[in-house]
């Protein structure tokens, strides 16, 4: 990343400064500048623990998604993340980038990477796709398609994750770690690396949208994730870095995150929620115009009124400094946007022993990598 | 030097770019990096989408600023040619 002071130009190794300035910036001023859009609920892939929940509604069509990215553009979004469902699924797909481009964001691709077409790789450059986000399950068919249920579909995401790579696209894999996986997650990091893609490891399940736990029967129990957060903090230190930065105070005065100060995220019916984990309807496109919600809603008032001060277990407590703390994990699993998320805790309290373990018990530590 | 000073400053058309309350965001797309710019390097690259020569743009931060031409002109030039050279802007 690049800051400037006055005159003077730093260059920071850590990009991720860079976009906490933008959320900080943005969650002040109260600018959508990181919008992620769901373009259909639809799916090719039957992942075991999908959150989706797929509705009767149209999704939104290609005049209602131009006139979306207009608002948006105009209210200052300046990522945007397009999700799913799978988005390959939706053939005006190359519109609606083309569309995405001209309004000016820098475009995040999400995908199960199954049903690239390979012809659409070499226009992803042209369409300022920044990064393309791929979910993997497995480092072989056998594991990965016992989440995915879809013989072949490991062979075609990998597949298409080479062809991109070849065309100098930028490639995060997400590797979600499961009951069904867990055993694997070195190898699924190695697999990564010798695709030449960034990664990252996520072991927390989310129940659905509508309130299903269904998908939370797979999640991998907390404390055996133990071991997935010591080797991460090894591979990328960033416990190290959220402690060294943390001061109680500052904490205090700050927002909990961005969501509905500086992100939102868009449902394929065009729901607006302030964050895709924050099942709290903020209006609909269809019946207002972005503007009036994002400016209007009572619902985007409730969440920018909270400050961590406000949030009474959290204030106090002594993992602060290792929490990510989440409002939408925490209305997701119990209903409030104050009380905390027990799995959060649970989680928090393995990051700050992987910490003790690593740099207070004279571990040692690879150098990050980027 | 003079070269420079005759060169105009523009956005690389290709990277998205917002101003967020005076501070500006750039993402360049060849590195999908994100740069930061506050102060008067934000006002410095805002010019840049005025088509102005550095020549120009000197002038007008001297005027904007409290601060001495010579200084302005140094300083102007290493820092649109570093942002030249992270792909931010284009010197034509
Ligand atoms: S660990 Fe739990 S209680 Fe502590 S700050 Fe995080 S969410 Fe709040
Ligand atoms: S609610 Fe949670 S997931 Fe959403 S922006 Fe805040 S911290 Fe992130």
């Amino acid at each position: 990343m690049t800051r400037s002071r006055g005159w003077v130009l730093e260059t920071s190794s850590r990009s991720q400064d860079a976009l906490d300035s933008l959320i900080k910036q943005a969650s002040l001023a109260l600018v959508p500048a990181v919008v992620k859009l769901d373009l259909t609920y639809a799916c090719n892939q039957k992942c075991v623990h999908c959150c989706v929940v797929p509705e009767r509604r149209e999704d939104l069509s290609l005049e209602e998604i131009r006139v979306l990215f207009a608002e948006i553009a105009d209210k200052g979004c300046l990522y945007l993340s397009l999700s799913g469902g799978e988005i390959f699924l939706r053939k005006d797909l190359p519109d609606i980038l083309e569309e995405a481009q001209r309004c000016g964001f820098s475009l995040r691709l999400m995908t199960n990477g199954s049903l690239i077409p390979p012809e659409m790789i070499p226009r992803m450059r042209k369409y300022r796709v920044g990064e393309v986000d791929v979910s993997l399950y497995g480092d072989t068919a056998e594991v990965h398609e016992s989440v995915t249920r879809v013989a072949g579909s490991f062979e075609k995401t990998v597949a298409s994750i080479r062809r991109m790579r070849e065309a100098g696209i930028r490639i995060k894999i997400g590797l979600i770690i499961l009951k069904q996986n867990i055993h694997r997650f070195r190898q699924m990091v190695d697999l990564a690396e010798s695709l030449g893609t960034t990664w990252n490891l996520d072991g927390s399940i989310l129940r659905r949208f509508d309130g299903s736990e269904a998908p939370l029967a797979f999640q991998v129990p907390v404390s055996e994730l133990a071991d997935v957060v010591e080797y991460r903090e090894r591979r990328m230190p960033d416990l190290k870095h959220m402690k060294e930065a943390w001061n109680r105070e500052k904490w205090l005065e700050g927002v909990p995150c961005g969501a509905g100060r500086a992100m939102c995220t868009i449902s394929p019916y065009g729901d607006v929620f302030p964050c895709s984990v924050m099942p709290m309807l903020a209006g609909n496109i269809r019946e207002q115009s972005f503007a009036e919600i994002w400016d209007h809603s009572e619902v985007l008032k409730r969440v920018r009124a909270i400050r961590r001060r406000d949030l009474e277990t959290c204030a106090t407590c002594e993992l602060a400094p290792f929490c990510v703390l989440c409002p939408g994990r925490s209305v997701l699993d119990n209903g409030s946007l104050t009380e905390p998320s027990l799995f959060r805790c649970s989680e928090t309290a393995i990051h700050r022993d992987v910490y003790e373990k690593i740099y207070l018990e004279g571990g040692s530590c690879d150098e990050p990598r980027e | 030097m003079a070269e420079v000073m005759e060169q105009v400053m523009v956005h690389n058309a290709d990277a998205a770019a917002r101003v967020i309350d005076g501070e500006a965001f750039i993402i360049t797309p060849h590195d999908n990096q994100i740069h930061n710019l506050t102060g008067v390097a934000a006002r410095v690259w805002e010019l840049g989408g005025e088509g102005l020569t550095v020549q120009r743009i000197v002038e007008r931060i001297v005027e904007e600023y409290d601060v001495k031409p010579e200084v302005a002109k140094r300083d102007v030039i290493s820092f649109v040619r570093d942002l030249a050279q992270r792909k931010i802007v284009t010197l034509k």
